[in-house]
């Protein structure tokens, strides 16, 4: 008997690895009825594999019909009948709604491709193919600096939901007290979790919602270039805040200097380089939110070399000879908090009128879509491919649950009921709404004042070194605009020795709108157009090389327009300038000059290189 | 009230039991949800608290199992809901839904069969 049992358990276990569950037993119950419950339990877990095997065997089928490839008429069978009561079992349940199959061809009719024969008998189905998804790795990075920063999203919503269900997943594998989740190494996909993520997936499947699939990038608030005044520079005005790990950039030209030069400037934020450098991983150290981390993340620094300094002029080799300056960068009042009170009426709006119209058609949905209780979707075309997909990630270990899931979710159908095609406009619909009233809301919050503090040791070529203090302020207005001001003070670290001339080399004050167009096209994202001035004060005449400029002491305006244009989905940019001024600081000529340049936010390499 | 499975979600519980959720948001944010009883009753709680609570009785007139689908609306990187659903005895079914990868927000839908 003892042999029976054993040999009863082991097909039990093989038959687990695909997807079977089997309930708990009473303590108390003799062996007689454990050997008969596991041969019951064995018995319903063999009709699944039987059910999950003549699945595989249509997807198949299916598969070779669209590519082309004749199918024997006799080849094509029934599906098999779903088995009343088999509550764990993926398959509908009789005592809900369903939808009719799909219509199955006879045998002496020409095949027609199943995708193809729904898309002829209901034109709202779309065939799109599911849009390439970028590694989780790299999707956590930047949507983690985007939620930071109160920046457009430089993912799409599809990316963030997929690699959000990925972790749903793993945590339940692995366990997650933050979470309540004991660890359950077979754990799936659970509709009473997943149904949000998944009807995501089939808007993006289906085509329509591009909302969904588009990354938003038309960020106009972080800081990645120099500060003014380094040669090469094409920001005329420092913004209020700054790249979440570290950017860099690249520009040539200059502004305020008589000489152009190339600056290349790593801006980081303390936080994110710290927690990375102290061996935490660059995503597990993002993730720390301690009240020092939230102030540090606050706190950011810069780098600036000049290429064309040092023993290889020309050449970056990141040497203290090439540094121009470095920078610490302090937000001081920062009102950009949702949880405000000023902020309390508006939410009260939003969730009386779309979220509670989103979660009525949400809770729709799921009855006529779903039956959660045994875990199946009613559209067969749905629930063929779910049955495979939670089999495929229920035998996955917690690492592989990425690639199962992405893997699965290319091969979500196309062929939707017209119940489902239904139920998705609907959700379609309300989803939109829900996600731009909560952005309208966002956007507001974004507007309202920032104030930072930045000091600057700036190390001109020839020139003694020098300490600037400036003040940032931020402000949006208007349905997208966002205007700063700069106040600064430059003073010589060291007393200059020409007579006359004290420590206050300069103060300026600067300004800049910047106004974000729609979508070019052509590859390319939203782009900024900026118009920015600035005042500056020289105290003294100019020094260089120890020589003392003479006539060059007084007002210096300079007026600038630049055009921002990204690179969809890259987190490049590149900016293009054209600046005129009454003067240099070295020459007392009009000068206009054009600028371009490169950026790029480093964090988007670190994510996918994984450097820490 | 039971929770089965180990499902925080799937649960059980007497004709005309009163069933009672609350939901805290851990991180300060504020507290964004809506909730719909079977597509028909619907209701938000309060964005000005940190926890908020609703209650209501287990009718099979209406629908057996009772669905209950909450929507979580997230406003920064780290909102965190902790959800509490009790019956009128028996167990407490714990649930959490985190902010993540910068998503505007979820919802979950908990299934209660009537015994």
């Amino acid at each position: 008997m003892k042999k029976r049992l054993a040999s009863v358990l082991v097909v039990l276990a093989v038959l687990l690895a695909v997807g079977g569950t089997v309930k708990a037993q009473e303590s108390h119950a003799s062996i007689e009825e454990q050997i008969k419950q596991k041969e019951a339990e064995l018995d319903r877990l063999k009709e699944i594999k039987k059910r999950l095997d003549k699945v595989r065997e249509l997807q198949d089928e299916i598969r070779r019909l669209e590519g082309g490839e004749n199918v024997p008429a006799g080849e094509t069978t029934q599906s098999p009948a779903p088995q009343p009561g088999d509550s764990s079992a993926p398959t509908p349940q009789n005592d809900r709604p369903q939808e009719s199959p799909a219509p199955q061809p006879e045998p002496d009719q020409p095949v027609v491709p199943p995708a193809r024969l729904v898309a002829a008998a209901n034109p709202a189905a779309a065939t799109a193919d599911m849009p390439t998804l970028r590694d989780c790795t790299t999707i956590k990075t930047l949507s983690d600096e985007d939620a930071r920063n109160h920046a457009a999203n430089r993912t799409s919503v599809l990316e963030r939901y997929v690699c959000r269900t990925v972790n749903k997943i793993k945590a339940r594998k692995t366990g997650d007290p933050k979470l309540h989740l004991v660890a359950n190494p077979s754990a799936g996909m659970n509709l009473r979790e997943d149904f949000f993520p998944l009807m995501i997936v089939l808007l993006a499947r289906e085509g329509r919602a591009q909302y969904v699939i588009d990354a938003e990038n038309d960020s106009v608030d972080t800081q990645v270039s120099s500060d003014s005044s380094s040669s090469g520079t094409t920001s005329l005005v420092t913004k209020g805040s700054v790249p979440a790990i570290l950017g860099f950039a690249v520009e040539n030209g200059g502004l305020t200097r008589s000489t152009n030069g190339s600056t290349i400037t790593f801006r980081g934020n303390v936080a994110g380089l710290a927690k990375a450098a102290a061996g935490k991983g660059f995503i597990s150290g993002y993730d720390e939110d301690s009240p020092t981390t939230r102030f540090l993340r606050r706190t950011a620094f810069s780098f600036s070399f000049d290429a064309a300094r040092g023993d290889q002029p020309g050449t970056f080799t990141g040497n203290k000879q090439q540094i121009s300056n470095y920078s610490v960068h302090v937000d001081l009042y920062n009102k950009r908090d949702p949880r405000a009170a000023r902020y309390r009426e508006d939410w009260k709006n939003f969730l009386s009128t779309v979220s509670e119209a989103f979660v009525t058609q949400i809770g729709k949905s799921f009855i006529v879509l779903a039956d959660p209780s045994a875990n199946t979707w009613n559209d067969p075309a749905l629930q063929s491919w779910y049955v495979l997909a939670d089999a495929a990630l229920r035998t996955s270990k917690p690492e592989e649950v990425e690639r199962v899931l992405m893997d699965q979710l290319s091969k979500a159908p196309k062929n939707l009921s017209d119940t489902t095609i239904t139920e998705l406009r609907g959700f379609d619909k309300h989803f939109k709404e829900w996600m731009d009233g909560r952005q309208s809301i966002l956007d507001k919050i974004a507007k309202a004042p920032i104030v930072s503090f930045e000091y600057i040791n700036d190390r001109p070529l020839n020139e003694g070194t020098l300490s600037k203090f400036n003040m940032i302020a931020e402000l949006g207005f208007g349905p997208k605009l966002d205007l700063t001001f700069n106040g600064a003070l430059t003073m010589f670290n060291k007393r200059p020795t020409t007579p006359g001339v004290n420590r206050v080399r300069d103060f300026q004050f600067a300004t800049e709108l910047d106004i974000p167009f729609g979508e070019i096209g052509l590859g390319m994202g939203k782009p900024v157009l900026s118009f920015a001035g600035r005042w500056e004060r020289l105290m003294a005449d100019a020094t260089m090389a120890g020589l003392t400029v003479p006539n060059t002491k007084g007002d210096i305006g300079v007026g600038q327009i630049k055009l921002v244009i990204p690179i969809k989905n890259s987190g490049v940019r590149i900016p293009f300038s054209f600046s005129f001024a009454n003067r240099t600081e070295l020459i007392r000529e009009r000068e206009v000059r054009g600028n371009f340049g490169f950026t790029f936010d480093l964090d988007t390499i670190f994510a996918r290189l994984k450097p820490f | 009230m039971r929770v089965h499975n180990g499902n925080a979600l799937d649960l059980s519980g007497a004709q005309g039991e009163q069933i009672t959720v609350t939901v805290k948001e851990t991180t300060g944010k504020p507290l964004l949800v809506s909730f719909t009883r079977n597509g028909i009753h619907t209701g938000s709680l309060s964005p000005g608290n940190s926890s908020d609570s609703f209650s209501f009785q287990l009718d099979n007139a209406e629908r057996d199992p009772t669905l209950l689908t909450m929507l979580f609306t997230f406003t920064g990187s780290d909102d965190h809901y902790d959800i509490t659903v009790k019956g009128q005895g028996g167990d407490t079914s714990l649930f959490a839904v985190a902010q993540d990868f910068n998503v505007p927000g979820d919802s979950i839908t908990y299934t209660i069969d009537i015994t």
